[in-house]
């Protein structure tokens, strides 16, 4: 088990931690992070899904292009406008099925397929070679986007305090010896498993050994997270100002939602990780002043106009959340740049309307990177898959995929600056 | 791969594009004779010329080096009886005589048939061996092959394939006779071709030009070897292919399809993507699965629809027997699981149930594993059951957690136990008081005015009454509820009421340190006061005090008389558990003089007490299971070895061999270097526990032998693994005979854990487990509450346990005169007469109330509303999926949604009428709709509605008051069976479809136990075991009995 090479780099790359230090952005960093890539900036990618919907006529703009006018819900990003791009009309074909659609929001692969490889998993496997956590799945109610190649679901840190601590909490001297004694004996383990299943191997129907082929992948991404765990427990983790996230009562779904918002602007900042992924969800009512009826009772509003009053309060709240969230990005320089300007923020919902249940006509939120922004972009129904602008999302995080999932190309109206 | 040899091929093409093709004699090649299939089909078709035509081609092709590799399939004879052998006087068509079945005449036939094609092929050979190549012939440097992918056509099976090979002598290939080997891959023998003198491995295969026959491409994948012989020139393979099956219509079928089906299920139009003239009689299971449904439509009548032309039902009875015929013909061949996993993982209910009844070790260990996904409705599918290294990472955790649980402390943990009663509540409240009320006096010129009244107010009450100012909990003596006094001891009892208004939460909280995890006995000594004969409900719960998260474990207990009684429950409670008591009915909220005034219903309370950690036996279960009689301390190679060599066996459901026990001991041994033994012991343990061998279930390949069977037993029948007894038939072979695995079965069912496979299977197979995930709307379903969320899967669950429990007839899913109600559920169905929150066998007065059969049920009610409205859509679904098992192709894909408006302006019935007019719609609708409107008197939580609820403002701004809607509309017709008026005519007709509840109950039940949905192969002992229970009107336990001691269950 040797480290990746990517580790290695970076180690004896910290060794001359001068060259390191002299790089700006790592000023405010404490100069640990972005080490192995001298000369090319960190890009980064944040995949929000809001798993009830977005109600369609206080965040899709009635004009297309550039002109349209800010609706309810992007008002409060106003002085950001330029910084962002609304886009409609998207769908994932052959996804459907209400609510089952949502673990394959941000994978596009049709419901007839079994789940596998997301957006966000696809690219931490690049994007999170040089940071501690190759990517991290947060949760304000939900998260079950994340998709393994091999079609697992990659679990979310639910509770937004236990993420503070695996991201900022030191660990004791004492506790990270035994850290250490723990994945080196882990590793053992695995080894030894691995080997008593390859015994176990002839003795099984193909079929069954491609399952079996699962255990040996599964075993052996351990083995390599284990390896990774250790080359970083050698390293301090990064040093915040902010303290840990308070608890809060199961109904209060915007704290919830500020503390992972903030979590990510630490992650992001820190360069913990270059890639996050969070939901905004609950089943039952939500401690949001003006609010009795349960959030997704709200969402299969009925066209009732006290419901849809109810469900612009929910959803207003999360899109003030989103402006600090964003607000706090661009504020924050890094180099001869800002955070937004190398991160990548796209926000959707496998619902196209939450009262019909529908998953076609999806809404996106495209925010940061280094698109042209400022515009609705409109797509006439049917016309475009949501992978569509996938692949643009990849092309600007520097990856030269034509294709993933279902699209056809690149999204047509999105240009890179 | 695409994308790399398409610019190759492009290039190819071009290279060869400026070269001029090989000039040959011409041959007759259709000019004077028809070669077009279509054109001379039947007895004028001289195919002998066609045969000899093509072989000719093949020769020149090889001749000119147009190619150097060629695949044909001579047979083109289809046995829809356009190509005969009538030329030979042969009466039969070549499939038919296939299917011989020994038949003296028909393989006089065969044989004569195969010989005219031998001689065809002789004819080929000795072309090939005239045309003359530098010092060699053609057929020298051509490797030739006549092949099959069927070996006995007559069982259609695919063993003990016939080759014949020719030629090559020029490679260097010696012809020696019949080689005859069993067991042998027929790849070997393509292998064997790779290393002919001279060739190499196709991946260097020349990019040259090959003008490809397509007629005679041949279908099978076993010809996709390519060889190149560089010295030789020239090489190439010919397969023969005599298909197994193909292309298998016959007239009965051809003609009916022809005429009934083919307009909408043909070239023109595939309605619900099916075409009936692609369909193709032969063992594989997709091809079975689609005669299925063939079969299926025209056996319920479903098709031709209705508006089309009607077949008569002599005709339909000829072709479903054709079928019917074949299909049982292809299910003898596809034995086993049609390809689906068996290597399943433990999923985590599995896993939690299998520490436990190993190691009795319980908590939330299993928390953090991902969800299972789901695969045909269950949780437990092998091949949706996936395995991350998230997943791995939390197995070595849990592994942790259980061995720190499991493996004993050297001293016994003392069992402590401690006694709490209101009298102590009242002394330490009187002295609070007391104590207050001196500190305020103490400070009293610094109090507000309102406190200072109030502080004299509370002097003066102290006055009054010294011994009991501050009490909480009035005494009882002698019958009369009283103040208590300074000298009254802990033998009185003293009484309760419900404690908090807003909550129901304890006040007073009362700490026995909790510090090993383990077992604990709460105990409660309580009886009912004042309360009329009505039941008083005092809770035990237990878990983590977080506010919103459910106790782990609850127990309610009711009282109505005043004889005092001693409850106790037992729970595995964990350090930072709390256990908390609840009265459940009583008074308002009071305390001290205010309750003695109230007029009840109280609870009288002698004691509160709490014992343990308990423990049956020392050492305790879990560390016996790990250790057996060893004694790990101070552990040594030798000891480690011995551990492995016991544990082992257990923890794989199997005996495991000396080899695979020695890597344990190694593994023990390289742990010793960097780790104390006592570490290295745990180390080796933790590896045991993330095994692949303990983590799936594993079975040989060939079918299950005697232990996976009783794996597959335990998970089925109790969810976790098999005991020592099971093992113990297991290993003296006695689990393969039927009559002992029903044995067994009958033990296993009376064991207390076969609840967990009830209440898993029901929670799952009919989605009852989904209750309270869309919680009704407030404003709608005021009523709706917690109580009623959970009687409402209380009654289901408990139906289907007592008609397993009695064995009751499966008519009873449909329509029963009883039900499972509690008080709650009673009162919402407006059945009086049933107090207490215990479930319990209600008789149902049939002219009273609709209720009776799952149909009925809230739970499934609510499971098909999303809380606000019911869904007819999903109500539909669930019948067709979960109840008929007749489950409705999915939504096309473009197809619009339904926007829901509860304005009131339209009923749901109105809208989805316009779903229903939309063409493409239309044909699925037509089955799913009918069956959920016949539901729609049932509202969100499963009351009875004549009218939709719809909520009224009075005055804009006002609170919305509920009132009747439009009427509810229940009359339909469920396409093929009959018109409706109401659900009760509804019901009635179901009845009329009993056979498919038992049948889809029968698979789902399969599914479940199988971990996989039933293949093919497993249809046709499916369909007896349904018929003889539907017949005999048993039950679910004589189904599950059945179910365990068929061949489905022991098959692969």
């Amino acid at each position: 088990m040797n480290p990746s090479p990517a580790l290695s780099t970076r180690r004896s790359f910290l060794c001359g931690a001068g060259v390191a230090l002299s790089l700006p952005w790592l000023e405010s960093l404490g100069g640990i992070a972005h080490a192995a890539e001298v000369g090319k900036e960190p890009r980064r990618l944040l995949l929000i899904c809001l798993p009830l919907g977005i109600y369609r006529e206080s965040f899709i703009p009635k004009q297309s292009r550039a002109g349209y006018e800010l609706t309810e819900y992007l008002a409060p990003l106003a002085d950001l406008r330029d910084r962002f791009t609304i886009v409609s009309g998207l769908e994932h074909p052959g996804v459907s099925g209400g609510h089952a659609a949502q673990p394959r929001i941000f994978t596009g692969v049709p419901s007839a397929e079994r789940n596998r490889r997301s957006l966000d998993q696809y690219v931490a496997a690049a994007l999170g070679q040089h940071t501690r956590f190759d990517s991290i799945a947060l949760s304000a109610g939900a998260n079950d986007f994340g998709w393994t190649d091999g079609g697992s679901m990659v679990p979310a840190e639910k509770n937004v305090a236990d993420a503070f601590a695996k991201l900022f909490a030191e660990e004791g001297a004492a506790n990270k010896t035994k850290v250490l004694h723990e994945i080196g004996r882990g590793k053992s383990i695995l080894d030894h498993v691995l080997d008593e299943a390859r015994d176990l191997q002839p003795r099984l129907s193909k079929r069954d050994q491609e399952k079996l082929d699962e255990y040996f992948e599964s075993v052996r991404a351990t083995e390599k997270r284990l390896v990774k765990s250790e080359e970083w427990m050698h390293l301090p983790k990064p040093k915040v100002n902010s303290q840990p996230p308070a608890p809060f009562a199961p109904d209060e779904i915007i704290t919830n939602l500020r503390g992972v918002c903030d979590l990510t602007y630490l992650a992001f900042k820190t360069d913990s990780t270059r890639v996050i992924t969070f939901g905004y969800f609950r089943q039952d009512t939500v401690a949001v002043p003006g609010v009795n009826i349960g959030y997704h009772n709200l969402s299969h509003h009925g066209q009732d106009e006290g419901n849809i009053a109810q469900l612009n309060r929910v959803e207003h709240a999360f899109f003030d959340e989103l402006k600090t969230l964003l607000t706090n990005l661009r504020n924050t320089r890094e180099g001869d740049s800002t955070l937004l300007d190398r991160t990548t923020i796209l926000v959707t919902s496998n619902l196209g309307s939450g009262n019909s249940h529908s998953n076609k006509d999806l809404p996106v939120l495209l925010v940061g990177g280094r698109f042209k922004h400022g515009q609705h972009l409109a797509f006439d129904p049917n016309s475009a898959p949501l992978c569509n602008l996938f692949v643009s999302v990849l092309n600007q995080l520097g990856f030269d995929d034509q294709s993933f999932g279902t699209s056809t190309g690149t999204l047509k109206g999105l240009e890179l600056v | 791969m695409r994308s790399t040899w398409a610019p190759c091929r492009l290039q190819t093409d071009l290279d060869w594009m400026g070269k001029p093709r090989p000039k040959v004699d011409p041959i007759n090649f259709g000019k004077t004779q028809a070669i077009d299939p279509n054109l001379g089909r039947g007895d004028t078709f001289d195919y002998r010329n066609y045969q000899r035509l093509m072989y000719d081609v093949i020769t020149l092709a090889l001749q000119t080096d147009s190619t150097r590799v060629i695949s044909y399939m001579p047979r083109m004879d289809l046995s829809d009886g356009t190509f005969t052998f009538n030329s030979l006087g042969c009466p039969y068509n070549y499939h038919e005589m296939t299917h011989h079945g020994e038949d003296s005449k028909l393989l006089e036939w065969l044989t004569k048939v195969d010989t005219w094609y031998s001689a065809e092929w002789a004819y080929f050979i000795e072309k090939l061996k005239s045309v003359k190549e530098g010092n060699e012939t053609l057929l020298d440097h051509t490797l030739l092959t006549w092949s099959s992918s069927g070996g006995t056509l007559n069982a259609h099976n695919n063993t003990e394939l016939p080759a014949m090979l020719f030629g090559g002598k020029a490679l260097g290939i010696n012809h020696q006779g019949h080689i005859s080997q069993k067991d042998t891959r027929l790849g070997n023998l393509w292998q064997t071709y790779f290393n002919v003198p001279g060739g190499q491995s196709p991946r260097q295969f020349p990019r040259r030009r090959s003008r490809r026959n397509n007629q005679g491409t041949c279908m099978n994948p076993i010809c996709t070897a390519m060889f190149y012989c560089r010295i030789m020139r020239l090489f190439a393979l010919a397969l023969l292919i005599v298909p197994a099956a193909d292309a298998a219509e016959t007239p009965p079928v051809t003609a009916f399809f022809r005429t009934y089906c083919i307009d909408c299920h043909g070239p023109k139009k595939q309605e619900g993507d099916f075409r009936v003239d692609e369909l193709k009689i032969s063992a594989t299971a997709s091809n079975a699965e689609n005669w299925q449904l063939v079969l299926d439509n025209l056996q319920l009548g479903e098709m031709p629809p209705e508006k089309a032309k009607q077949p008569t039902p002599v005709e339909v009875e000829k072709v479903t027997a054709w079928i019917q015929h074949e299909l049982s013909r292809a299910a003898s061949v596809l034995k086993g699981t049609g390809g689906e996993v068996v290597l399943r993982r433990l999923n985590r209910v599995e896993y939690e149930n299998t520490i436990a009844d190993l190691f009795d070790v319980h908590g939330d260990f299993a928390a953090g594993f991902p969800e299972d996904l789901r695969e045909h409705g269950f949780d437990n599918n092998g091949a949706a059951l996936m395995l991350s290294s998230s997943q791995m990472q939390e197995y070595l955790k849990a592994a942790d957690f259980v061995l720190a649980r499991a493996i004993a402390p050297q001293q016994r943990p003392q069992t402590v136990s401690k006694t709490f009663t209101l009298h102590d509540e009242n002394r330490r409240a009187i002295e609070a008081a007391r104590q207050n009320l001196a500190n305020r006096l103490a400070k009293f010129d610094s109090l507000t005015p309102q406190e200072k009244d109030n502080t004299r107010k509370a002097e003066e009450a102290a006055k009054a009454n010294p011994e009991s100012h501050g009490y909480r909990f009035p005494v009882l003596e002698n019958g009369e509820l009283r103040p208590p006094k300074a000298t009254d001891g802990p033998h009185l009892d003293a009484v309760m009421t419900v404690q908090n208004y807003f909550s129901g939460q304890p006040q007073s909280h009362r700490h026995f340190n909790l510090r090993q995890p383990g077992w604990y006995r709460v105990k409660a000594v309580a009886y009912a006061l004042k309360n009329d004969g009505k039941p008083t409900r005092l809770r035990f719960s237990a878990g983590r005090p977080v506010p919103g998260v459910l106790p782990k474990v609850e127990s309610v207990f009711t009282f109505t008389d005043d004889q005092p009684r001693e409850v106790e429950a037992n729970y595995y409670l964990e350090p930072g558990d709390r256990v908390e008591f609840t009265i459940m009915d009583g008074a308002p909220h009071s305390q001290g003089r205010t309750m003695i005034d109230q007029p009840g219903p109280f609870i009288a309370i002698r004691s509160f007490s709490i014992e343990g950690p308990m423990y049956e036996s020392w050492p305790p279960k879990g560390h016996r299971t790990l250790f057996g009689d060893i004694n790990p301390a101070q552990p040594t190679l030798e000891k480690a070895a011995a551990i492995a060599a016991h544990l082992a066996p257990k923890l794989f459901r199997r005996p495991v061999d000396a080899a695979s026990v020695a890597k344990y001991r190694t593994l023990y041994e390289k742990f010793t270097k960097t780790m104390t033994p006592d570490e290295a012991l745990r180390g080796m343990l933790a590896a045991m526990l993330v095994s692949s061998r303990f983590l799936y279930h594993e079975e040989p390949p060939n079918g299950p032998d005697a232990f996976a069977i009783a794996a597959r037993m335990s998970y089925f029948l109790w969810r976790s693994t098999p005991d020592d007894e099971l093992l113990q038939t297991a290993a003296d072979g006695r689990l393969l005979d039927a009559a002992q695995r029903r044995a067994q079965a009958e033990r296993m069912l009376a064991d207390p854990r076969a609840g967990r496979f009830l209440k898993d299977f029901t929670g799952q197979w009919l989605r009852v487990r989904e209750v309270g995930l869309m919680k009704a709307n407030a404003d709608l379903y005021p009523e709706y509450d917690a109580e009623l969320e959970a009687a409402m899967r209380g009654e289901t669950e408990h139906f289907i346990a007592e008609m397993f429990q009695r064995d009751l007839p499966l008519t009873n899913l449909i329509d029963s005169d009883w039900t499972m109600l509690n008080e709650r559920l009673a009162k919402h169905y407006g059945i009086n007469g049933v107090a207490g929150p215990d479930y319990r066998r209600v008789s149902l007065d049939k002219s009273k109330t609709v209720r009776g059969g799952l149909l009925t049920h809230a739970s499934i009610h609510a499971i098909t509303s999303n809380g606000t409205v019911t869904s007819p859509v999903a109500r539909g679904t669930w019948l067709l999926e979960k109840f008929l098992g007749t489950p409705a192709p999915p939504p096309p894909p473009d197809v619009p949604a339904i926007e829901p408006d509860i304005r009131g302006a339209t009923t749901i019935k109105e809208q989805l009428a316009k779903h229903r007019n939309i063409a493409s719609c239309a044909s699925c609708h037509r089955k799913i709709d009918p069956l959920g409107f016949a539901l729609e008197n049932f509202d969100v939580i499963g009351g009875w509605r004549d009218h939709y609820r719809a909520l009224v403002e009075s005055r804009p701004g006002a609170r919305a008051k509920l009132s009747d809607g439009p009427p509810v509309d229940s009359a339909d017709e469920w396409a093929g069976v009959g018109q409706f008026n109401s659900f009760q005519e509804f019901r009635e007709l179901v009845k009329k479809r009993e056979y498919l509840v038992v049948q889809n109950l029968t698979h789902q039940l399969a599914t479940f136990a199988l971990g996989r949905a039933p293949g093919f192969a497993d249809r046709q002992p499916l369909k007896a075991i349904a018929n003889q229970i539907h017949e005999k009107q048993r039950g679910m336990k004589s189904l599950v009995l059945d179910l365990v001691s068929s061949p489905v269950f022991s098959n692969p």
